[in-house]
């Protein structure tokens, strides 16, 4: 692990555990055991620090995701059923702290500061991400269907997040699978 | 007062000081018009919020209490209906409202509103309509099928005229050797066929002569200048009815 990814794996967990605003630089510095200057050489400032772990978290996601979506299913409806399965076990995995551009959202909520503005581009991103795969998968209007299961996973992220175990997110997938099948 | 697992930032019951189950009873008798009711005030509320804490406050996530709130009053009102499976279509909804308010904090638009109202809409479509709707169906399916089937089983105007041109063309034919006319008129009808505008054979009934000279025009693209005769009968008879399939060159 270099430097830069130490910094941002000690980031990510203090950033998940405590909150954004409540992990201070010196607090990230000191649980990294790194230099103050070392910190300001690889992120010039705590905005670029957040966008840099909004950055992560979202391209090891689609990462995963990507990396277990059957290609062979690409164009049938498999691939979206397939994909509400790998949702539900992205949100049951103890990691899982809920969607980090939700919760950046939520202590960023001035839509002028640029943590709030990137975090809505990540939230759209996640949206072509699924509208993509609904359009593969031939549905009638793949973008409505992005959108719907972008709502249902976060509403399911919240959910799971705030009571895990509860099962929201195996409630979330048949809900989504609802949809799915609808919209074919 | 509930904290969750991690975060300190957590209130609890905001919903719960809107009056939000009053409001909702209050906003019609029908179990739509009140999930749509409680969409409008949910989306109301979450912008009024939205524009009231981003001076330096942070916006406040929903608590366990808020969510169980919300799922009481979409059970309560899914359960009213006689929907299928009324609970996956509460946990729809309920996930849908929930990500709504999340998508609204996160792009400052009520664009997530209108696609739950879409959800909240066809999942709810009154009976009446549905078994209209489905009345309806039938209706068109039963139309379809008798139009599908006269025009299947009615011989084609074209293949008609062009057997009919094959009937009126000079006798020249029938005395053993064919004029051109007549191959010209019989390379017609096979183009046609190839082009799968015939329909089906009734070629197995024919006298063997006939359906040898049939077989060879059909299969193989033949027309033999000394059998006119017996393909012209054939034609007739088949008015020009065989599937296209057979005349795939072999590879």
């Amino acid at each position: 692990m270099n430097m830069r990814e130490r910094i941002l794996s000690t980031a990510a967990n203090l950033f998940e555990s405590r909150g954004i605003h409540a992990s201070g630089v010196d607090t990230i510095i000191a649980e990294s055991g790194i230099a103050k200057a070392t910190l300001y050489k690889h992120f010039p400032s705590k905005n670029l620090l957040i966008v840099a772990y909004l950055r992560d978290k979202s391209d090891r996601f689609y990462e995963w995701l990507n990396s277990r979506l059957n290609s062979k299913k690409a164009n049938s409806l498999e691939i979206l059923i397939e994909l509400c399965e790998l949702v539900e076990q992205w949100i049951m995995t103890p990691e899982f702290h809920g969607l980090p551009f939700h919760m950046a959202s939520v202590e960023f909520p001035d839509p002028t500061h640029p943590i709030n503005k990137y975090s809505a581009d990540l939230a759209m991103e996640l949206q072509g991400y699924l509208s993509k795969i609904a359009a593969k998968a031939g549905a009638k209007d793949p973008e409505t269907l992005g959108q719907q299961l972008t709502i249902l996973f976060e509403g399911a992220a919240l959910v799971e997040r705030l009571s895990p175990g509860i099962g929201a997110a195996k409630r979330a997938k048949n809900a989504a699978l609802t949809l799915i099948r609808a919209s074919i | 007062m509930q904290q969750t697992n991690k975060f300190k930032t957590i209130n609890t019951d905001m919903l719960a000081a809107l009056d939000l189950r009053q409001k909702v009873l209050a906003s019609g008798k029908a179990s739509k018009t009140r999930l749509l009711g409680l969409s409008l005030q949910l989306s109301k509320w979450n912008a009024e919020r939205n524009s009231s804490k981003i001076s330096n406050a942070q916006l406040q996530d929903l608590s366990i209490e808020d969510v169980h709130l919300l799922k009481e009053i979409i059970h309560a009102e899914i359960e009213r209906t006689s929907v299928k499976h009324p609970d996956v279509v509460s946990d729809q909804i309920l996930f849908l409202v929930i990500g709504a308010i999340q998508i609204q904090s996160q792009n400052h638009s009520d664009e997530a509103w209108k696609l739950v109202n879409q959800s909240i809409q066809s999942f709810l479509k009154p009976e009446k309509e549905k078994r209209v709707l489905l009345l309806g169906s039938a209706v068109t399916a039963l139309v379809a099928i008798c139009v599908s089937a006269v025009m299947l089983l009615s011989p084609k105007m074209n293949d008609i005229s062009d057997v009919a041109a094959i009937d009126t063309l000079p006798s020249t034919a029938t005395s053993g050797v064919a004029d051109p006319l007549t191959i010209s008129a019989l390379l017609h009808v096979y183009n046609k066929m190839k082009d799968g505008t015939c329909q089906l054979p009734q070629a197995a009934m024919l006298p063997p002569n006939q359906r040898q000279a049939y077989l060879s025009f059909i299969n193989d693209g033949i027309i033999d200048v000394h059998n006119v005769e017996n393909l012209k009968l054939a034609l007739g008879y088949v008015n020009c009815l065989y599937p296209q399939e057979l005349m795939h060159p072999t590879p």
